[in-house]
C-alpha cells in the first residue's frame, strides 16, 4: 500500500480553521476513490465519477458534475463510446493574500466510456439535476433482448 | 481476547474549498445528488456539522455494469475559528454545490483608527 504523506497546511497569521482536512478524512477519501477498470479513459485535469447501467430498453450513464451549467457539458456519442467533456470554472477570483484552499476539482475534463451494446444514434437524452448528469441512450433494435418463439408441433 | 465492533463507514466526506477575505470566509462543498431538503447544518459551540442525504438512486429495474459513483450520504465536521459569528452563518445549495458564508464577528473586523490632529 502506498504511504500517503500527510501535509499540514501552512500556518496563516489569521487561520479560521484549525485544519481543513484531517488524516481521517484523507484516509476515508482514499478508500472511497474509484479505481479505473471498466473501459474508461480520462483526459484533462480531472474526471467525473460515473456509473453505467442497462435495462431492456436503454443504456444509462450517470456522472457526478456538481456546479456546472448544463450548456457547459458536452456529450458526444461515437460508435459505441460516450464522451463527456467540458470545463468547470472557478466561481470567483481570488486576490493576492486571500486564503484559498480547494479539494474540489476544477478545469477541463474529458471522460470516455465504452457502451456495452449498440445504441440508436440521435435518440439520446440527458438530464442534469443536483449536480448529477444522467444520459439515457435507447438501445439499437438488434441489441434489445427478443423472445424466441418455440413452435411445438 | 476482546473484539471491538467497528462502526461501518456509511458516509462519504465531501470535498470542500475555503476562500477567506478580511470580512469572513466562504466554504463550498461538492454534494452531487443532494437536494435542498436533504441538507442539514448544525452549529454547536465552535463546531459546524454538515450532513446531506442523496436523493438520486440507481435507475429502477436496471443492471449496474460499472459503479464509479460512491452513492453514499455525506457528512463532514468543521471547527470554526473564534472570529466567526455563528449567528450570521448562511447557506445556499445549487446544482449539488453547498455554499456556506461564515462572516467574521463585527467587533473583530479590522478597523482603521483616525489620528486626531
Amino acid at each position: 500500500m502506498k504511504l500517503i504523506r500527510f501535509q499540514r497546511p501552512q500556518l496563516e497569521p489569521w487561520s479560521p480553521f484549525d485544519r481543513l482536512t484531517s488524516i481521517r478524512d484523507e484516509i476515508n477519501r482514499l478508500f472511497g476513490a474509484s479505481f479505473p477498470g471498466y473501459d474508461t479513459e480520462t483526459m484533462g485535469d480531472w474526471g467525473p465519477a460515473m456509473d453505467v447501467y442497462q435495462d431492456k430498453e436503454n443504456v444509462l450513464v450517470k456522472a457526478e458534475l456538481p456546479g456546472m451549467k448544463k450548456e457547459e457539458i458536452e456529450i458526444t456519442l461515437l460508435d459505441n463510446t460516450l464522451t463527456l467533456s467540458g470545463e468547470r470554472k472557478v466561481e470567483e477570483e481570488h486576490k493576492e493574500g486571500d486564503l484559498f484552499r480547494s479539494e474540489r476539482f476544477f478545469g477541463k475534463f474529458r471522460r470516455t466510456v465504452t457502451l456495452p451494446v449498440p445504441v440508436e444514434s440521435g435518440k439520446g437524452q440527458a438530464t442534469y439535476k443536483d449536480g448529477v448528469l444522467t444520459v439515457t441512450l435507447p438501445k439499437a433494435e438488434e441489441a434489445k433482448p427478443r423472445q424466441i418463439q418455440v413452435n411445438v408441433k | 481476547m476482546t473484539t471491538t465492533a467497528t462502526p461501518r463507514l456509511t458516509t462519504t466526506v465531501p470535498r470542500a474549498s475555503l476562500a477567506c477575505v478580511p470580512e469572513g470566509c466562504r466554504l463550498q462543498l461538492d454534494l452531487p445528488g443532494v437536494s435542498k431538503e436533504g441538507v442539514e447544518l448544525t452549529v454547536e459551540g465552535r463546531t459546524l456539522t454538515i450532513t446531506a442525504q442523496r436523493s438520486d438512486a440507481p435507475p429502477a429495474g436496471s443492471e449496474a455494469l460499472h459503479r464509479g459513483i460512491r452513492g453514499s450520504d455525506y457528512r463532514r465536521v468543521f471547527t470554526l475559528g473564534r472570529e466567526i459569528d455563528a449567528e450570521r452563518i448562511a447557506a445556499r445549495l445549487a446544482d449539488g454545490v453547498l455554499t456556506v458564508d461564515l462572516p467574521k464577528a463585527e467587533a473583530l473586523l479590522p478597523r482603521k483608527v483616525a489620528i486626531a490632529a
